[in-house]
């Protein structure tokens, strides 16, 4: 586990070097069981980064193109995780090639399965992977319908109106709530206001 | 028939009633030739207005229905609108969600149209379609339905990853209150069998799960935990999943308790249930703190109740073993393991702050450990905080 919380702490955009070497100071057992204040401030700032990693597991949506290519732009990437993000998505669609643009260019994996990072723009990137690889009519199949409505239409479905309870929702960061269905039956229309 | 939004609309509503909250299989997806993969688990890609996370794209096959249950939103006598997927839309509409991250798996269910093998091959022909033309190698859980034959079974158990089978109610006679049709012994129990005999074989990594409903039939808690606790001990149940009755409109049954009293009375059979599985009590140890009638007080937590009938507290943090420290309320698996881990260092809990920095609710805790010679000694006081 200590490897894991220095290897978090190494993509946080705010670690100092000094920090770092503090942190590889601590006892493993301290640093495990939360054992001081220094390893607290550690383990904390481990788990902003991977809560930013896991974040973007979940709430992240991909775009396809039926040329093979997963494509996203990671504008709500908080720490330096773009690489173990690109490696979780290449580990679950090794078919297709992905690729991501962050602040910090744009990172992809290749064929082989290796990552590559380059200093172009998402549009640039695709459009250069695109003129390289045909189109996949198993994909064409799977671009067909609108799957941000299917989506939405199927969140709404799942929602039991009588269970709503403001104690058990899960309140996310305002970045994510577009990605959480709307109870459309609650929202506030102007036809509530007119009928006052 | 309808626009695939529209069906996803009405068959996603038809299943939401389904408890599923495991999304992951030990099963490893190997090779490049392949969509998906099963092993990674807590993912949530939405939550519910309740906290509920939504991951698996969660549908009913059709919820046309030849039986009458009275619980149950999709009964034939039901009015609410009915559909039914084509295999090569349904196998579409997950792939296309499951591409663009929108969902971790499939979840299919179905109501049962003109018998359960017509309606299982509709199922079996969508999951080929997944399998074989899109070659998708995550995960997928399939409800089986009652009555589905041998055959059937062992073909959805070679391609799903994890398969259920609603108990719905503890034993014959309740289910037969509230839907004669089925047969509780041939179309539920024999089939979990069934399904027990292909795990044995091999079949099926991540097991097999069942449902019950809570408030339906006026079923008490320990009914249910003895249901429970035979499916565990002789169909290697992986664990089983409780879901308060919620009556739709035009339901011919009526809730037994309040709407909140049944939602409560949910959440405490998931945590003694948990107890059993995690915390190694047994089950005769749950049944000690029900009342009378068979039901657990919903008026303190379960665990509490336990170690107030248990003579080992008060215990000393610094010396208690692991599965004492289970035992003490306010203290988890995550804890405990920590204290000990702490001491195998020579560095033992001396204040309430190391015990909140292991992770414990120290306001819980206090009643029943000893931490560097003192303990909270009025339990009256705490119990009436909590």
């Amino acid at each position: 586990m200590k490897k894991d919380v220095i290897d978090s702490l190494s993509r946080h955009k705010d670690v100092s070097n000094a920090f770092l070497e503090k942190i590889k100071q601590i006892p493993k057992e301290i640093l495990e069981n939360v054992g001081s204040d220094i390893a607290r401030k550690a383990v904390s700032m481990s788990w902003e980064v991977n809560g930013d990693l896991h974040e973007h597991k979940a709430f992240l949506r991909l775009s396809i193109s039926p040329h093979g290519i997963l494509y996203a732009k990671l504008n709500k990437m908080k720490h330096y995780n773009e690489i173990p993000l690109l490696n979780f998505f290449k580990k679950r669609f090794p078919t297709f090639i992905i690729l991501f643009e962050s602040n910090r260019g744009v990172f992809a994996t290749d064929q082989n399965l290796s990552i590559l990072t380059a200093n172009l723009s998402l549009e640039e990137a695709l459009k250069e992977c695109e003129e390289k690889l045909p189109i996949d009519p198993l994909l064409l199949d799977l671009n067909e319908d609108n799957y941000q409505n299917l989506w939405e239409n199927f969140a709404q479905s799942q929602i039991i109106h009588k269970r709503k309870s403001s104690k058990r929702v899960i309140s996310l960061s305002k970045k994510w709530r577009n990605t959480v269905p709307i109870d459309k039956s609650s929202s506030r229309s102007l036809d509530v206001f007119f009928k006052k | 028939m309808g626009s695939l939004a529209r069906k996803i609309e009405i068959l996603g509503e038809a299943s939401k009633f389904d408890v599923c909250a495991s999304m992951a299989s030990p099963r490893v997806a190997s090779g490049l030739n392949r969509i998906g993969n099963p092993d990674i688990a807590g993912i949530c890609h939405a939550f519910a207005p309740d906290g509920r996370c939504i991951s698996l794209f969660k549908v009913l096959m059709t919820n046309r229905c030849m039986y009458d249950c009275k619980y149950c939103m999709n009964r034939c006598s039901s009015a609410k609108e009915k559909a039914m997927f084509e295999p090569t839309e349904l196998a579409r509409a997950f792939m296309g969600l499951y591409v663009r991250n929108y969902v971790e798996g499939l979840f299919l269910s179905s109501g049962v149209w003109k018998s359960a093998s017509d309606t299982v091959q509709k199922m079996i022909e969508a999951l080929n379609i997944i399998r074989t033309k899109y070659h998708f190698k995550g995960y997928i859980h399939i409800k089986i339905l009652p009555g589905t034959g041998r055959e059937q079974l062992k073909q959805i158990m070679e391609i799903a990853d994890r398969v259920s089978l609603n108990v719905e109610l503890p034993s014959a006679s309740r289910l037969s209150e509230v839907c004669s049709m089925k047969n509780y012994e041939t179309d539920i129990i024999q089939c979990q069998k069934n399904i027990q005999q292909n795990i044995q074989k091999g079949l099926l990594p991540a097991g097999q799960t069942t449902q019950y409903i809570v408030g339906t039939a006026g079923e008490s808690d320990r009914e249910i935990m003895e249901s429970l606790h035979w499916e565990y001990e002789n169909l290697d149940l992986r664990r089983g999943y409780f879901s308060s009755f919620t009556p739709v409109k035009g339901s011919p049954i009526k809730s037994h308790g309040s709407y909140h009293q049944e939602r409560r009375r949910e959440n405490f059979l998931y945590r003694v249930d948990w107890l059993i599985r995690k915390y190694e009590y047994e089950i005769r140890d749950i049944f000690s703190i029900m009342d009378d009638e068979g039901m657990i007080p919903l008026n303190t937590d379960p665990k509490i109740s336990l170690a107030l009938n248990d003579d080992i507290f008060p215990l000393d943090v610094n010396e208690a073993s692991y599965s004492e420290l289970l035992r003490v309320p306010g203290i988890g698996e995550t804890s405990a393991r920590r204290i000990i881990n702490l001491r195998k260092i020579n560095n033992k809990i001396t204040n309430y702050q190391d015990l909140q920095r292991s992770g414990a609710v120290v306001k819980r805790v206090k009643p029943f450990l000893i931490v560097n010679g003192n303990r909270q000694t009025r339990i009256t006081e705490f119990l009436s905080k909590n």
